[in-house]
C-alpha cells in the first residue's frame, strides 16, 4: 500500500488500534476476506475506517471490490471471514439498519408503482411514516414526477429516486454507490449540494464515484481499493502527493537557453518541452528561485504556474496494472 | 413482523400481475366448470335420448353442487394457476433487484420474506373466495333461467369448500414461493413448478393405480393430495365423469396434513434460504 505522510496517518486523536465498535467510526472493517463460489475473491483481507460526520470517498476500478464491501456494510454479503462493524452494530441488523440509507448498484425499484409509491413502500419496511416519502421526494427534486411509474423515469430520474430512497430514514449514515450516474450537470450539482448539506448535518457519507472530479470537490478523505485491498487513505491532496510534488509550468525565451538554464539545477528533476512551453519536474515552491535564475540568464520568463497533479493521475498510478498489492504492506494508522 | 406483512401486502395488491392470475383464474373456472357444461347441457337438452346426461350436467351447475362443482376444479387446474401466483410474487423481487431495497430498510430478512409470504395465504384467500362467489353468483342465475330453486349449500359446507380450497391454493403458492427463492427466477420456477405438479406428480399418480407400492408415494405428493381432499368433500373423479385431478377419498384428514405439511415445510425452507444465502 502506499504510504501517505502526513493526513494519511490517523489523527493523532484518532486511536487507530482500539477495537472494531468505536463510535467516533462509523465504518469499520477488520481483516474482511469475501469469496464468491468459485474461488473468486472480490474482497481481500480489507481494512478501512470511516470516522464519524465524514465525507468518505471510496474509489477503485470495475471489479476492485466497492460494490461487494458496500453490500456487507448492509448486510446482503455475509463477509467470508473478518469483523465489520457499522455505527457500532453488526451489518443487517434492524437497529443498524434503521440508521442507514443505501444506494447499492443501481437504483431498484418495483417498475409498476410510482415513484412516491415505491418509496411508501420502503417506508413500510422501515417504519417510518408515509409523509418520509414525500420529503425524500422533494428534497431530491422529484416530486412533480411522484406519481409516475417507475419505469416511465429516465435513468437520472431513477437515480434520483434512488437516493431520495437513501434518505427516507434520515440515516446517520448514507452508502451511495455513484449517485451522479446519469444525472444531468444540474442534477449533480445538486447532488454536490445535497452531500455538503448531510455534512453540514453531522450525517456519514460513503461515496464510491468513477467522476473524480466530484469527489476531490466533497469528499474530506479518499480510500482506493484495488483487487480488493486498499491500497491508499488520505485526503484528496494526500492521494494526490503519492506522485510527488508536481510541476511547474514555464513559458520563456529563447526555450533553449531556458533548458539548459533549468537543467543546471540542482533541485530540478526533468525539463521538458510541451507545446513551446517548459514543464519542470521540481517543487512548486521553487517557483520564485527558479524565475529569478531564469531572468538573470537573460530570459525572458513570460509565464510561471504551478502545476498539482491531478487526483485521476494519482488514481491511475495507484490502480494501474504494474501496481503491486502487498500482501504485507505495513499498516499505516487505519490503512493497510 | 407486522410491517413487513403490511408493506408486502402494499406491493401484492397493486402489482397487475397478481390480479390478471387472480381474474384469468376465476374466468377459466367459470368457463370450465359452470360455462362449458352449461352449453353441453342446452345442445343435448334437445334429444330425448340424452336426457338423463343433460339433467345431470345441469344439476352440476346449480348452486346446490356449488361445492362438488367449486372444489373439483382446484387441485389440478386451481392448483397450476397458483403455482404461477406464487413463483411471481417472490421471484419478481429477483428479477427486478428489489430485494436490495427491502432488504435495506430495517426487518430482518427473515421477517421480510415471511411478510411475503403471510400476503400470498391472504391473496390465495382471496381468490378461493372469489372463485366461489363468481360460481355462486353464475350457477343463481341459471338456476333463476332454468326455473330451478337457487337454494346453496349450507354455510358450513361452503366454508369447508372454500377453506379447502383455499389450502390447495395455498399449498401450491407455496411451491412456487420456493421454486422462485431456490432459483432466483420466476420463470424457472414457473416452468419446474408446472412440470412438477401437473406432469409428474399426475404421472406418479397415474402409475399408482397400476403398481400399488406407488400409492403410499403418491398419498405424499401435493397435486394428489389435492385430487383426495377434493374428493372428500364430494368432488367426483375423473373415473366418474367428474373432474381431472380430483382422486377418490373417503376421509380428508390425510390430504388435510399432507396440505398443511407442504405449505409449512416450503414456506420455511423459502425463508431459511432468503435469510441464509447472499444478495448479488
Amino acid at each position: 500500500m502506499h504510504e501517505i505522510p502526513s493526513t494519511s496517518q490517523c489523527a493523532p486523536s484518532i486511536d487507530c488500534g482500539s477495537p472494531l465498535g468505536n463510535d467516533r467510526f462509523a465504518i469499520e472493517l477488520h481483516e474482511v476476506t469475501k469469496r464468491y463460489p468459485g474461488g473468486i475473491t472480490a474482497v481481500d483481507d480489507l481494512d478501512l475506517r470511516v470516522p464519524q460526520g465524514a465525507v468518505f470517498g471510496f474509489l477503485g476500478p470495475n471489479g476492485a471490490g466497492k460494490t461487494t464491501t458496500m453490500r456487507m456494510l448492509v448486510g446482503l454479503v455475509r463477509p467470508t471471514s473478518g469483523r465489520v462493524s457499522v455505527l457500532g452494530q453488526p451489518p443487517g441488523t434492524p437497529r443498524q439498519l434503521a440508521r442507514v440509507g443505501a444506494l447499492i448498484e443501481s437504483p431498484t425499484f418495483y417498475p409498476h408503482l410510482s415513484g412516491v409509491d415505491n418509496l411508501r413502500l420502503a417506508a413500510r419496511y422501515a417504519g417510518v411514516p408515509d409523509a418520509a416519502a414525500d420529503r425524500a421526494l422533494a428534497e431530491v427534486g422529484l416530486t412533480g414526477r411522484a406519481r409516475s411509474a417507475f419505469r416511465t423515469y429516465s435513468l437520472g430520474m431513477k437515480q434520483r429516486l434512488g437516493v431520495a430512497a437513501a434518505l427516507l430514514k434520515e440515516p446517520d449514515l448514507l452508502i451511495l454507490d455513484e449517485p451522479t450516474n446519469g444525472l444531468d450537470p444540474a442534477g449533480v450539482a445538486e447532488m454536490r449540494e445535497l452531500l455538503r448539506s448531510l455534512r453540514r448535518d453531522g450525517r456519514t457519507v460513503l461515496l464510491s464515484s468513477h467522476v473524480l472530479g466530484e469527489v476531490e470537490q466533497v469528499c474530506d478523505r479518499i480510500g482506493v481499493i484495488n483487487r480488493g485491498r486498499l491500497v491508499a487513505e488520505g485526503s484528496p491532496d494526500d492521494l494526490r502527493a503519492v506522485l510527488g510534488d508536481g510541476s511547474l509550468l514555464i513559458g520563456a525565451d529563447p526555450v533553449d537557453q531556458a533548458v539548459a538554464c533549468l537543467r543546471g539545477h540542482p533541485a530540478v528533476r526533468a525539463v521538458e518541452v510541451v507545446d513551446g512551453r517548459l514543464r519542470v519536474t521540481a517543487s512548486p515552491t521553487l517557483a520564485a528561485e527558479l524565475n529569478r535564475r531564469l531572468v538573470e540568464a537573460g530570459v525572458d520568463v513570460t509565464e510561471l504556474r504551478p502545476v498539482r497533479h491531478s487526483l485521476e493521475e494519482a488514481f491511475l498510478e495507484l490502480t494501474g496494472p504494474d501496481q503491486p498489492v502487498l500482501a504485507d504492506a505495513t499498516t499505516t494508522g487505519g490503512t493497510r | 413482523m407486522i410491517a413487513s406483512v403490511r408493506a408486502a401486502w402494499f406491493a401484492d395488491r397493486k402489482r397487475p400481475a397478481v390480479w390478471t392470475v387472480t381474474l384469468t383464474w376465476t374466468a377459466l373456472a367459470l368457463v370450465f366448470g359452470i360455462g362449458v357444461p352449461y352449453l353441453v347441457h342446452l345442445t343435448l337438452a334437445g334429444d330425448p335420448e340424452q336426457a338423463d346426461a343433460a339433467a345431470s350436467l345441469l344439476d352440476g351447475v346449480l348452486p346446490g353442487q356449488l361445492v362438488t362443482t367449486g372444489i373439483g376444479l382446484f387441485p389440478l387446474f386451481g392448483g397450476a394457476i397458483v403455482v404461477i401466483l406464487g413463483a411471481l410474487v417472490v421471484g419478481n423481487e429477483y428479477r427486478w433487484g428489489t430485494l436490495n431495497l427491502i432488504f435495506t430498510q430495517r426487518p430482518r430478512r427473515w421477517q421480510v420474506t415471511a411478510g411475503h409470504a403471510v400476503a400470498l395465504c391472504v391473496l390465495t384467500l382471496l381468490l378461493a373466495v372469489l372463485t366461489f362467489a363468481a360460481l355462486a353468483a353464475v350457477t343463481t342465475v341459471i338456476a333463476l333461467v332454468e326455473g330451478r330453486a337457487p337454494s346453496l349449500p349450507s354455510p358450513g359446507r361452503l366454508a369447508a369448500a372454500v377453506a379447502a380450497a383455499w389450502l390447495i391454493c395455498t399449498a401450491h403458492a407455496a411451491l412456487g414461493f420456493l421454486l422462485a427463492i431456490a432459483f432466483r427466477s420466476t420463470a424457472t420456477a414457473i416452468a419446474v413448478g408446472l412440470v412438477w405438479t401437473l406432469v409428474l406428480e399426475n404421472a406418479v399418480s397415474g402409475l399408482a393405480l397400476v403398481l400399488s407400492p406407488l400409492t403410499a408415494v403418491r398419498n405424499l405428493l401435493l397435486a394428489p393430495s389435492s385430487g383426495a381432499l377434493a374428493g372428500a368433500l364430494g368432488a367426483r373423479s375423473q373415473f366418474d365423469g367428474g373432474t381431472p385431478g380430483v382422486l377418490e377419498s373417503g376421509n380428508a384428514a390425510l390430504p388435510v396434513a399432507v396440505l398443511l405439511g407442504y405449505v409449512l415445510v416450503t414456506f420455511g425452507l423459502g425463508i431459511w434460504l432468503t435469510a441464509r444465502r447472499d444478495v448479488g
